[in-house]
């Protein structure tokens, strides 16, 4: 692709620039009298720096067997009777901090949200502009199966090809991308078609740019945004998915668990009384995709041309 | 005069059911197939020498916009040829047209629309030069960007902006100007001043016609507006539901316009000059719907003068004087 | 003076964005006489479809109408509630919109629509209504009004379809109509059409007529007093011929002179220079001098008032063109 570096007349434009006129922006004017995008964003970055250096910061590695002693098994939460401070949550049945799992699970559980994302979104987007650009068979072809998909429910496909599959973070990732990219490419596809009739595609179609320079350089970049939305939201419904999965043992393997995994694992021990295990781990997903839901709301009411 | 170029029998039609299960109808008893096609341009002929201004105009839905990216090869033509300098490029695929893509151009009418919202000035300019090859690296381009900057009245500081930081008759401008960024002989003008402020139409027509003189183009001028096509062609062609239904000379139509509904049109034509009759005979009804054409001459539903040979025969453009063609059957041939 | 319909002082709307206040509209005063026709021209964000809402009390959020009088009928509409709107709006002024496509509401006949209208403000039983909905579209010159009466709004063409708008505009026979580009949407000969036909219909109903265009050409053709507007402000006012043939100010002059005329052929076109410019930074003098070809200094600091300068010829400059100064 050409891009043009005009030296002399774009000394002007650097990152600094960028960033005092996103401060300028609309979207950042509204964005700052939004309680709940900032409660959002606030929730996002915690958890984000909970998976990224949270396991430098708490107690135990949870799956190094050296680290853990199955004399400090049934320890209640901190504040209980008999709680003690370093395991803030309590301990599981093999003498596990929860807090340390639940940190260790968040890395999981949201590598598998955003990888999955990811994946769902790159896949999506290429099918959707495709399908819309090119139209006829190819677009009948890729949008009668999302069709056929989408009448079946998301969980129920992934349990389907994990059944087959059997657990493991790949399978799950593969059984993510699978449910997930079926909403990129229908959005994508009703904004190609719209961008498509545009005259600035007309312009370059007449400058002779073949078809894939349109696509990916002229159409790609005006559709993006309303992937973006979808992608937010997603993150938050995988980690949905991919607990519930879990929470029905064909999720990640019982070596790496994420939150899901944990609040099964509680729930094996539930009516023996230890109500911690199983109800922090699920107050953090709780948490986690509702401070995604408020983020990715704010954005679809900002980014959403529709309700502008 | 050497032709640059010549548009014989352009016909282009659009399937309205692309679907195969909305083509299935239930008709007398029986499922059939069936296709609908609205038929934008049906044989449409003309020719625009070098240095030459073409106008087409007619009202929304005749088909002179069709007509025009048909010829810029934005849709493929159904039937007919387009020779430039004597050869036809209607059928040519992606490759053999690219030499010819940078010798035609095109302005278009919505300057909101026509510009790629997140590109810079510099690069929705620089892209078609560098595409083609007209410069040899970014520097040239560069140069190249702010001379053509200059000849459509922007300056260096623009070229680093976006669409949007833009007004509509500057963004006119940059359409221009990315037209020019190749070196074009030909360039098609699909309504360019249409969406703009009267104060600014001006200044745009004005940068067209010294663009013209100074890089020896020749224009295919689409307007529904007469006043402007009158100030800005050197011959005209009158398009009603995708035919020519009367064209030639500027001069010669204007004096003497022949055609029924070529008549109309500059009676309806909202005038500021005293001069012209407010009371013009205005024009009944509506145009026809273009999916099932009238046999017989396009305009009959509408004509004041109708007869009955108009029901049964299309009339054939007729030379009336040494460069004015009419289609009616009411006008003798010369 | 009981021949006056409609006078408007000092009317102010302002629209507070989160990037500064738009004064859209910025202290006009105009009147209008019953059966008189007036028409508001200008360019895009000139700020006269604005000053039509305001006259409907239609302005929603972000704007706000900040100051002035709009006297109609010898009450000020600005201190009248949201209910007391409703029973004004359509009864005593209508408003014709550009897009003939949307304005209709897709899901209705055009004689729910229509009968909407006369149900709201009339006391006819249904058959009157019926009767009336015949007779307005019959007025509005569609064919065969009574078949057409149940047909719905995609079976019209745009022209047809504005027809039908100017009926349920004209049933409640208002006292001013506001027509806000009612032609800017049709083609050519479909606008004479219409015209010629709200012309028409405006002398019977001898209702009054505010027409806002962009279209010089159309308004000396429809109109017996013209308003130019510029970035808010009103420029020049007067009766048509003082505007069309002895423009005092060089914004209409430059208007008038830039319309490539159909009689006369001319190489090259006067133009206006410059862009409009933004509003949220408008120049502090005239809003025109940087475009204006004869400005001198007081007009980049001094902001000019509107002045007579004849029987009804009012011009907001400083230096406004003398007899021979005009073209």
């Amino acid at each position: 692709m050409t891009k043009l570096k005009i030296g002399v007349l774009s000394a002007s434009v650097n990152a600094e620039n960028k960033w005092s006129q996103f401060l300028q922006s609309e979207f950042y004017f509204n964005y700052k009298r939004n309680i709940a995008a900032i409660a959002g964003t606030i929730l996002i970055i915690l958890f984000l720096l909970m998976a990224t250096v949270g396991p430098l910061l708490v107690p135990q590695n949870p799956y190094n067997l050296q680290e853990i002693s199955i004399l400090d098994a049934y320890k209640p939460p901190a504040w209980a009777e008999d709680g003690e401070l370093r395991y803030l949550l309590g301990t599981d049945s093999q003498g596990r901090d929860i807090l340390s799992s639940i940190v260790y699970g968040t890395r999981v559980s949201l590598f598998i949200g955003i990888t999955g994302m990811l994946f769902s979104c790159i896949i999506g987007t290429v099918l959707g502009l495709v399908a819309g650009f090119f139209g006829g068979k190819i677009d009948s072809l890729i949008m009668r199966i999302a069709d056929i998909q989408l009448s079946f429910p998301a969980t129920l496909i992934a349990l389907f090809i994990m059944s087959i599959s059997g657990r493991g973070i790949v399978n799950l990732l593969i059984a993510l991308t699978l449910v997930g990219w079926v909403i990129y490419a229908r959005t994508v596809r009703g904004a190609t078609l719209a961008e498509k009739k545009k005259e600035y595609i007309e312009a370059v179609k007449v400058i002779g740019l073949p078809n894939y320079k349109i696509l990916f350089k002229h159409i790609l970049p005006n559709v993006f945004t309303s992937t973006i939305v979808i992608a937010t939201i997603q993150v938050g419904s995988f980690v949905l998915t991919e607990a519930t999965l879990s929470f029905l043992g064909v999720g990640v393997p019982v070596t790496r668990p994420s939150l899901g995994l944990l609040v099964k694992n509680g729930y094996d021990v539930l009516f023996s009384g230890l109500w911690w295990a199983s109800t922090f781990p699920g107050l953090f997903i709780m948490l986690l995709v509702f401070g995604i839901n408020m983020l990715g709301d704010f954005m679809r009411d900002e980014l959403n041309p529709r309700l502008k | 005069m050497k032709k640059l170029l010549e548009v014989k029998d352009l016909v282009q039609w659009f399937d309205l059911t692309t679907d195969l299960i909305d083509r299935i109808k239930f008709r007398a008893g029986k499922f059939t197939l069936e296709k609908k096609h609205v038929n934008a341009v049906n044989g449409v002929s003309f020719s625009i020498g070098k240095g030459e201004v073409f106008g087409l105009v007619g009202e929304s839905g005749c088909g002179k916009s069709t007509t025009a990216k048909t010829i810029a090869r934005i849709f493929e033509p159904k039937a007919g040829e387009i020779r430039y300098r004597g050869e036809d490029i209607s059928k040519y695929g992606y490759r053999e047209l690219l030499p010819f893509r940078r010798k035609i151009q095109m302005i278009f009418q919505d300057p909101y629309a026509s510009l790629n919202p997140r590109q810079k000035l510099a690069d929705i300019i620089s892209e078609p030069m560098l595409f083609h090859q007209v410069v040899q690296d970014q520097k040239e381009a560069e140069q190249r960007v702010l001379d053509i900057l200059e000849k459509v009245g922007l300056n260096r500081e623009h070229a680093t902006r976006y669409p949007h930081q833009f007004s509509g008759g500057q963004r006119q401008r940059i359409g221009i100007a990315r037209a020019l960024a190749v070196g074009p002989e030909f360039i098609i003008a699909d309504e360019p001043v249409s969406a703009l402020d009267v104060s600014i139409q001006a200044q745009i027509l004005n940068i067209l016609m010294d663009l013209r003189d100074e890089f020896q183009l020749s224009y295919l001028f689409i307007a529904h507006d007469l006043s402007v096509v009158k100030h800005i062609s050197d011959r005209l062609g009158v398009m009603y539901l995708g035919y020519i239904v009367e064209t030639g000379g500027k001069d010669y139509i204007f004096q003497n316009p022949s055609h029924p509904y070529t008549r109309a049109l500059f009676a309806a034509v909202p005038t500021i000059d005293e001069e012209v009759a407010t009371t013009a005979t205005e024009l009944k009804g509506q145009v026809p719907n273009p999916i099932d054409l009238p046999s017989g001459c396009c305009f009959q539903a509408r004509c004041p003068d109708v007869r009955g040979v108009c029901y049964q025969e299309k009339p054939p453009l007729k030379k009336i004087d040494h460069d004015h063609y009419v289609a009616c059957h009411l006008v003798a041939s010369k | 003076m009981v021949n006056k319909l409609l006078e408007v002082k000092g009317l102010k709307t302002y629209f507070h964005t989160f990037k500064g206040t738009v004064k859209a509209v910025d202290g006009i005063s105009f009147s209008l006489n019953r059966g008189e026709i007036l028409g508001i021209v200008g360019e895009s964000g000139g700020g006269k479809s604005v000053a039509g809402f305001s006259i409907m009390k239609l302005i929603e959020e972000p704007g706000f109408i900040q100051a002035g009088e709009i006297i109609f009928q010898g009450e000020d509409i600005n201190r009248k509630n949201e209910r007391e709107m409703k029973d004004i709006r359509g009864k005593d002024i209508a408003m014709i919109f550009q897009d003939p496509m949307t304005s209709l509401n897709p899901l209705y006949t055009i004689y729910q629509q229509l009968e909407e209208v006369l149900k709201l403000h009339s006391k006819m039983g249904a058959k009157a209504r019926r009767e009336r909905c015949i007779e307005l579209l019959n007025q509005v010159g569609i064919p065969q009004p009574a078949d057409r009466l149940n047909s719905y709004p995609h079976q019209f063409s745009g022209g047809m379809r504005q027809r039908v708008i100017i009926a349920i505009a004209l049933a409640a026979k208002p006292k001013l109509i506001i027509a806000d580009e009612p032609t800017t949407a049709l083609d050519v000969t479909i606008q004479a059409q219409i015209l010629q036909l709200l012309k028409r219909l405006v002398q019977e109903n001898n209702s009054s007529l505010i027409l806002i265009t962009h279209d010089l050409a159309v308004v000396s053709q429809m109109v017996d007093k013209i308003i130019v507007m510029y970035c808010g402000k009103i420029l020049e006012q007067g009766k048509i011929d003082d505007i069309i043939y002895q423009p005092a100010h060089p914004y209409t002059s430059g208007l008038l002179n830039s319309i490539p005329r159909l009689r006369d052929q001319k190489k090259r076109l006067e133009q206006i220079p410059g862009i409009v410019p933004n509003m949220f930074q408008l120049p502090a003098g005239c809003n025109f001098a940087p475009r204006c070809r004869c400005f001198r200094d007081k007009c980049l600091v001094d902001q000019p008032e509107i002045a007579t300068i004849e029987k009804e010829h009012g011009v907001a400059c400083h230096f406004p063109l003398l007899e021979v100064g005009r073209i």
